[in-house]
């Protein structure tokens, strides 16, 4: 479980988009996991990880909505301290994209492109069926391109 | 007609873009590629968006120093969390804090707020032990200068510990801060490489305590105080080891 936490990490910041919304979302995750680690049925312990995060996401998401409370906050996106690679600028736009998908949407990408899981896989820890999770990829992936084109800038060119 | 003339679904497109097609079909998706180059422009697209954002999301996944003891908290408990008894028990326990919180360090001869000196030796382990070219700023060669600068800055008489009997020999060492001030971390190996730090921190009273264990993940430290200065060593190896290098270490810093 140790091992997994990075990647918990990261999955419950691209669920939330908020470092301290993630840190929440991932040790609420964490203290879900181990009351119910009995449950666990065996097989892929990070596949059975991230479904309780998305579970607890997903019905967070719902309070959240009910009580209409928490309005989320505006992606200023990626932090200056992680200063990721590549150009600052297109950091930012992209995360905004990314943002701007449907939370379902960001899932699938994030567990397909991010933590290479399988569509199968995916289409399980989700619930879905595959042809969702693939018709989903696209649609996200369409909608990133869109987004970046909006803005009039070549997207993604990164340097060689 | 042949297979390979069957247009391409938009499904199979992604699948082979993130590498998710069987290898019998790949040959199939590669040949229509060739035939249909707008086709292979997106494919190429796709992947490099795919690459922008796992460079993106990247440093996301990272590991915290307190991500070990989350796993090890029992996890609280819904029900005793809605008991009326929560709040004087959070009182409680936020004063047995404060009353533990004011002893403890005054034993350490730190304030209140400080981190405590084995978790200052700890982290100070777990940054420079694994340094491969830089884990000192003054190599063993140097031995004499290294001791007599630290010892300067310290303001107390250093010595670089012989532990060779326990077959470790000094790496060199280096100026860290300890409570604020100027302190010392002497670092040692042995033949496998396996490494040791010695944290040295000046203490503001000549305090004197019994050597004391803490653990953090896999680094042990075991720390005392005498004669002005805080001592702890740190290394991933058994308490009892780390006790009988305490031992020497102990011994040599007494006075001649």
């Amino acid at each position: 479980m140790l091992d997994l936490m990075p990647s918990l990490r990261r999955y419950a910041r691209s669920l939330t988009r908020s470092d301290a919304d993630g840190e929440d979302l991932l040790q609420d995750s964490l203290e879900r996991a181990l009351v119910k680690r009995s449950q666990w049925a065996g097989g892929s312990l990070k596949a059975w990880a991230f479904s309780i995060m998305t579970n607890l996401y997903r019905n967070e998401t719902v309070r959240a909505a009910r009580r209409r409370s928490l309005p989320i906050e505006n992606a200023d996106a990626v932090p200056a301290t992680l200063s990721p690679p590549g150009d600052p600028l297109e950091q930012r736009r992209l995360a905004a994209a990314i943002d701007s998908l449907a939370p379902d949407f960001r899932a699938v990408l994030m567990l397909v492109v991010v933590e290479s899981m399988s569509y199968r896989e995916v289409a399980s820890l989700l619930q879905i069926p595959e042809g969702t999770v693939m018709s989903r990829l696209a649609r996200a992936r369409t909608q990133i391109a869109r987004y970046l084109e909006a803005d009039n800038i070549i997207p993604l060119r990164r340097t060689e | 007609m042949s297979d390979a003339l069957r247009p391409m679904t938009e499904n199979e497109l992604h699948a082979y873009a993130d590498g998710q097609m069987a290898a019998d079909d790949v040959s199939r998706v590669e040949a229509w590629l060739t035939a249909h180059p707008e086709d292979a422009a997106r494919i190429a697209a796709w992947r490099i968006q795919n690459e922008a954002i796992r460079d993106m999301f990247g440093p996301y996944a990272k590991t915290l120093p307190e991500d070990a003891a989350r796993l090890k908290t029992p996890p609280r408990n819904p029900l005793l969390a809605r008991l009326p008894l929560r709040a004087p028990a959070a009182v409680m326990l936020f004063a047995l804090g404060t009353a533990t919180g004011l002893a403890l360090p005054s034993l350490l001869g730190s304030p209140a707020t400080a981190t405590p000196i084995f978790e200052q030796a700890s982290d100070a382990y777990r940054i420079y032990a694994r340094e491969v070219r830089h884990p000192v700023e003054v190599w063993a060669g140097e031995k004499d200068h290294l001791v007599a600068w630290l010892g300067k800055r310290l303001g107390e008489r250093v010595v670089a510990p012989d532990l060779t009997a326990s077959g470790y020999t000094l790496v060199g060492g280096r100026l860290v801060p300890v409570d604020g001030v100027a302190g010392a971390l002497l670092m040692y190996e042995d033949k496998s490489g396996k490494r040791l730090t010695l944290l040295l921190g000046r203490t503001p009273k000549k305090n004197e305590t019994a050597f004391q264990f803490a653990s953090s993940g896999a680094v042990e430290t075991l720390y005392w105080m005498d004669n002005g200065l805080a001592y702890a060593v740190s290394g991933e190896v058994s308490r009892q080891a780390l006790r009988s290098i305490a031992d020497e270490c102990y011994r040599q810093f007494q006075p001649a």
